[in-house]
């Protein structure tokens, strides 16, 4: 029995660990990384009682029914934790936590947990959710299936927001990372599911678990293909995504390349200091997202203060009109207040058998062409 | 590697039980990592050993589960045969791994390594064909159960000794590195071999255990996201730190380290003429020659290199005063100076330094007033005509 328990059980727990311990040495910087470093500790946690309690079932030795109680209670009590912090972070990582200021809102999405937890509490006296038979068995009671409703039910409605959230995002970057929090659930629902449904299964943590570890590594990945700064694609996925989109060839849909960059940067950076130059690169951002975005345009920012997008786009005359309205755009974003604000943009249309460099090379070269028109008017 | 005391002594819902998540785990890093690692040798040798492993879980779980059915006895012999082919290659494989990630790409492995490695596992091979016959490394019975042979341990030997050197040459090269993120990437190929010795151990010293490709695909995990570690945090084109890397670094020190360090910011002297005039390719050389100069002036300092964006770097320097931290600077500039006459262009830098100290009160604040001294070293140097 207990080498069963260890062949099972240690696999989940080791791999939760690693991953902490590889994020925290990475570096904490937001309060959501604190809570998903949270949140592998705790399913760590609970995966290993819920093994551990099991170690001393059906045994008679002395102690052993005080011990099988309160390995138990130590794993059922804080259970209700879980599912809490699951939505706290998924929340706050997508942008719901004004839930949060609501108290009424807020105690009414924690009270199915509230429940569960004076459930649990209660148990040793009422025997609602297990107890412990005359053989130091563990039994489950007649609401043994709450935890795993409660569990489900959460881990359904926060996978149902991401989604949502998933379909409201525009920009791709954005509806990937929605996607990839709602994945956490289908896993983690069956294995509860089958562990409920076959008494003696053991699928539920370990599914979880590796659900888990998907996301941690999937968060990672999001790391290595966003820039930090502006939230948009980094220069190693806009060279991917072109080289992939010039491979598929004529079966895909025409589109065009657009190359940006901040009028004046250095000159930005250099007389008001680096911050108000990130200033400048955020705000860029957001223009992009108001231009191309809900047109399932591939907005990057490929170093420095140039941006590149890529996005469906039949002729001339559409490019043209995405020109002016990121025009429109930047003239809006231009407060005037420090510096005056524009972008110089150039374009270029894919076509049957152009590589990668050759697309990136006419549409920079646009690019600089617009940029000497800026330098002219200056001049002028 | 044998987990066969596993498969004599466990029930097969626990054996599906211990591999269905390390199974789907290792599907997932062979997805995942086909997506987002390159194409470069190590990454490819590092995916055959993932392949290698999802393919001994499933054959060792067929093996398992046809165990004792007479009547398949001569498909038994080849099956087991090549679980025991299938799970000595992981070793070898892993000190592929190993040796591609320590050798730059144009170079071939080192020949020794190849040998090896082509006749320990070509010796398995002419065993594993003899061996229905020879009866040597393991039996099959009248009944169609398993059982180990006597040169058993040849295999053990051979998965192991791969496992030992390639955890040797990580710890060598860990001696030599100097760069923290370096550093940690090589402890944790190091560290590799840890889980699956110990969870062999365990599993010979307790009867019923089925822990070793658990803990190999454990190993792998810890392997494939110190790989994201350092896809996050390098700066691809000069390799070192990048910003995110740096910020991180800053605020962590920052909250725990009181001892005084300081910060400098420097950026390369008409770079936009560089990459103007010459183009970007030249710009790019420019960037690596500079981040191969500080490598040099600071290297056996513990210093934090990072590149802070386009032709900008930053040091973090541990409890250095202004003389100490001036005549570095000047050590650089004077390295720099003896790179002219390389390139058609002089490489010169200009530098701002900030003490982490009462006045400063978030890495914000650090990093702007060494950018204000930065800037101001700029402006004095235009002045005296220093700039060209």
């Amino acid at each position: 029995m207990l080498v069963n328990l260890i062949s099972i059980g240690l696999f989940p727990v080791v791999i939760l660990l690693i991953l902490y311990i590889n994020n925290r040495k990475s570096g904490t910087v937001s309060t959501d990384d604190w809570l998903f470093n949270a949140i592998l500790l705790a399913l760590a946690y609970f995966t290993f009682m819920s093994f551990a309690s099991w170690v001393p079932d059906g045994h008679t030795f002395a102690g052993a029914r005080t011990l099988l109680w309160t390995l138990n209670l130590l794993y059922f009590v804080p259970l209700c934790l879980l599912p809490g912090l699951w939505m706290m972070y998924v929340r706050s990582k997508l942008g719901g936590a004004a839930l949060m200021a609501n108290p009424r809102r807020m105690l009414a999405c924690l009270a199915p947990l509230l429940v569960l937890l004076l459930m649990t509490l209660s148990t040793p006296w009422t025997k609602l959710v297990f107890y412990i038979d005359g053989g130091n068995r563990y039994q489950r009671g007649i609401l043994y299936w709450l935890p795993y409703i409660v569990f489900t039910g959460y881990m359904v409605y926060t996978m149902l927001f991401a989604m949502a959230r998933a379909r409201s995002s525009a920009a791709k970057t954005d509806k990937n990372r929605a996607y990839l929090l709602a994945c956490f659930a289908p896993l983690t629902v069956l294995g509860m599911l089958l562990q409920a449904a076959f008494y003696g299964l053991w699928l539920g943590w370990p599914l979880c678990s590796l659900s888990a570890v998907i996301i941690a590594v999937g968060i990672q990945n999001r790391r290595i293909t966003t820039d930090a700064l502006t939230g948009l694609n980094n220069r190693r996925e806009l060279e991917r995504y072109i080289v992939n989109r010039l491979k598929q060839g004529d079966s895909a849909k025409p589109w065009g390349l657009f190359f940006l960059d901040v009028d004046h940067f250095k000159h930005i950076n250099d007389r008001f200091g680096h911050l108000t130059g990130d200033d400048a690169l955020k705000l860029t951002a957001e223009v992009l997202r108001a231009a191309f975005g809900d047109g399932g345009g591939f907005l990057s920012r490929c170093g420095g203060d140039e941006f590149a997008v890529a996005v469906d786009c039949a002729d001339e005359d559409e490019a043209e009109r995405f020109v002016r309205r990121l025009r429109r755009e930047a003239k809006r974003a231009d407060d005037g207040t420090l510096y005056s604000y524009d972008l110089s943009v150039g374009y270029a249309l894919a076509r049957k058998g152009m590589d990668a460099e050759s697309l990136i090379g006419m549409a920079d070269m646009a690019m600089y062409a617009d940029k000497k028109r800026v330098k002219r008017a200056e001049t002028n | 590697m044998s987990p066969q005391y596993g498969r004599e002594g466990t029930e097969l819902s626990t054996y599906i039980q211990a591999y269905i998540t390390p199974f789907l785990l290792t599907l997932y890093l062979l997805r995942d990592s086909d997506r987002m690692l390159s194409k470069r040798r190590p990454n490819r040798l590092f995916r055959l050993m993932l392949a290698c492993v999802a393919l001994v879980m499933v054959v060792d779980a067929l093996a398992w589960t046809l165990d004792g059915r007479a009547e398949l006895h001569l498909l038994l012999w080849p099956l087991n045969g090549l679980y025991i082919l299938l799970s000595t290659l992981c070793a070898p494989l892993w000190l592929l791994y190993t040796l591609a990630s320590f050798t730059p790409d144009d170079k071939p492995l080192p020949k020794l390594a190849l040998y090896s490695v082509a006749v320990s596992m070509g010796l398995l091979f002419v065993l594993m064909v003899v061996n229905p016959w020879a009866k040597a490394v393991f039996i099959i019975d009248e009944a169609g159960v398993y059982h180990r042979g006597m040169l058993m341990f040849i295999q053990q030997a051979i998965s192991v000794g791969f496992l030992i050197a390639a955890s040797g040459l990580s710890l060598a090269k860990l001696r030599q590195e100097t760069q923290r993120d370096q550093r940690r990437q090589c402890a944790a190929m190091a560290g590799f071999v840890v889980l699956p010795v110990l969870a062999e151990t365990a599993q010979l010293c307790v009867y019923g255990l089925t822990l070793l490709w658990p803990a190999v695909v454990a190993s792998s995990l810890m392997v494939y996201a110190n790989m994201q570690h350092g896809q996050i945090s390098t700066d691809e084109l000069t390799g070192l730190n990048n910003r995110g890397r740096l910020e991180r670094y800053m605020a962590d020190r920052f909250g725990s380290d009181k001892t005084p360090w300081v910060f400098i910011l420097m950026d390369i002297d008409d770079f936009k003429q560089i990459n103007d005039r010459y183009g970007h390719p030249s710009g790019d050389a420019a960037l690596r020659d500079m981040a191969n100069l500080l490598k040099e002036a600071f290297h056996g300092d513990d210093a934090f290199l990072a590149r802070y964006g386009g032709d900008e770097f930053a040091v973090i320097l541990s409890c250095e005063t202004d003389e100490s931290v001036r005549a570095r600077l000047a050590a650089l500039e004077a390295a720099c100076a003896a790179t002219d006459g390389q390139h058609p262009w002089l490489m010169r830098l200009s530098a701002g330094y900030a003490r982490c100290g009462d006045s400063v009160l978030t890495p914000a604040q650090l990093i702007s007033l060494a950018d204000q001294r930065m800037y101001q070293a700029k402006q004095k140097k235009k002045l005296n005509g220093g700039g060209r």
